[in-house]
């Protein structure tokens, strides 16, 4: 196993993503995958395209974004360390939901997700482990998105009102 | 029998008296958020623990209970964050330096410091929310060795809503403590998280059997901010809250800001969750 390999490996094990799979999953999550480094300001996907990686950041932040037709581009949410990029990518019709661009320098282990998702087929147990943790993910940023829906920091004052 | 009820009378009356106190700085936050720093005109300010309010008078206008923001030069002067969204508080922010202001107080129960003594610390604040939660955080950046691991979550609805955002940068500096900003809608400028506050829990590691938290914001935000703290395992009763009403005396005898068996100028405005989760989200109970 050569030195990026090992180094590979070791950050799959450690990423929460990984959490409570089986080491021999592991191991083949580390052949389908490979590590991506991304610059502040670098694309990674944009919103619309097929884009067949699912990313797990070991550092850095990248601002998920759309674009706001007259208005331009709208960052409404930022993914860090420990956290899953590109869900919709293990998920049809495949296509990004929004664009992702680093805003710090940012390390990922990018995964191949046509890989992945043959993977999951043969192995129905640990499809079933991955999609929950995809669930889990998409549950998570739907909360965010309702909490979104009524202004959370608005009204505040000990005896006073507009 | 007299003197029985005359002592509650005097200590009433002692309440109400009004000191009168001089702006001596005047720092804009945001677009409608001021701190006032105020200093007696004579003698020192009464002493006040984190967390608590006092009443602040814009003469000829009204009076306002606002929450202490700061105790950096305590017994000398003190800070008060006002948001203008009233009469009184849009002539207590249009104050000037050398402006005079009618102060009553300090009032209530403030976040229960000492208890968290040698524990895990995470504070929550939301947009102004900050404000009471600031004398409690510089307290125990001040004390630093008596507690474990601290914690500050800060949430806004823009990078223009921030309150203390100087003080703010050299508490993120600090390598003794975990301190993460997140607003709503960043602009090409912001580089740091944007979404909910709640969201930032993600990139903690809390040990909820050693952690005491302290959250004050609008209460939607308290609500799912809660619902995450309990999420994380922690019991109701290290959650405490700052509770808002609209508080009137300041001494629990008016009853305007009653919140069930509680008076909250007086019982609180600090709560543990466990005393007010019956009543938390409901008005005029």
């Amino acid at each position: 196993m050569s030195e990026q390999q090992v180094e590979l490996l070791t950050l799959l094990k450690d990423h929460p993503f990984t959490r409570g799979l089986a080491d021999e999953r592991v191991k083949d999550l580390a052949s389908i995958s490979t590590l991506a480094r991304f610059r502040v300001g670098q694309k990674i996907f944009e919103e619309g395209e097929i884009h067949k990686r699912l990313y797990l950041v070991v550092y850095g932040l990248v601002a998920l974004h759309f674009h706001v037709p007259t208005k331009g581009e709208f960052r409404f949410e930022t993914i860090g360390a420990g956290e899953v990029l590109g869900w919709s990518s293990i998920l049809e019709p495949f296509r990004k939901t929004s664009g992702a661009t680093a805003v710090e320098n940012t390390l990922t282990i990018s995964i191949d997700s046509e890989k992945l998702i043959r993977m999951m087929e043969s192995d129905k147990a640990f499809g079933f482990e991955i999609y929950k943790k995809i669930v889990g993910i998409v549950a998570d940023r739907l909360r965010a998105a309702r909490m979104r829906l009524v202004d959370i920091y608005g009204e505040i004052g000990r005896g006073e009102k507009e | 029998m007299i003197t029985a009820v005359s002592v509650p009378v005097v200590d009433a009356l002692e309440t109400y008296k009004i000191n009168w106190l001089r702006v001596v700085k005047k720092t804009k936050e945001t677009p409608d958020t001021y701190t006032l720093r105020l200093k007696p005109k004579e003698g020192e300010i009464p002493p006040f623990k984190p967390g608590q309010f006092c009443m602040l008078y814009a003469y000829g206008v009204g009076e306002v209970p606002i929450s202490i923001s700061g105790d950096l030069y305590n017994g000398k002067v003190v800070d008060h964050t006002v948001r203008a969204v009233g009469p009184v508080t849009k002539a207590l922010a249009s104050a000037g330096i050398d402006s005079v202001i009618g102060f009553r107080g300090p009032f209530g129960r403030g976040w229960p410091l000492e208890e968290a003594e040698g524990k895990d610390v995470i504070i929550v604040g939301g947009g102004i929310g900050l404000a009471p939660l600031r004398p409690a955080i510089q307290y125990i950046l001040k004390n630093r060795e008596k507690y474990g691991k601290f914690y500050l979550l800060y949430g806004a609805r823009t990078p223009d809503d921030l309150l203390y955002k100087r003080e703010l940068g050299l508490w993120r500096g600090r390598l003794d403590s975990q301190v993460l900003v997140t607003v709503d809608k960043g602009d090409e400028k912001w580089r740091g998280y944007i979404g909910v506050v709640t969201t930032l829990f993600r990139y903690l590691k809390l040990d909820p059997a050693n952690t005491y938290s302290y959250v004050c914001g609008p209460e939607i935000m308290m609500k799912f901010t809660i619902q995450e703290l309990k999420n994380q395992g922690l019991p109701d009763e290290r959650i405490f809250i700052s509770m808002e009403r609209n508080m009137k005396c300041g001494v629990g005898l008016c009853g305007h800001c009653q919140l069930g068996p509680h008076f909250v100028c007086k019982d609180g405005p600090v709560f543990s969750f466990a005393e007010v989760s019956k009543f938390f989200g409901r008005r005029e109970l």
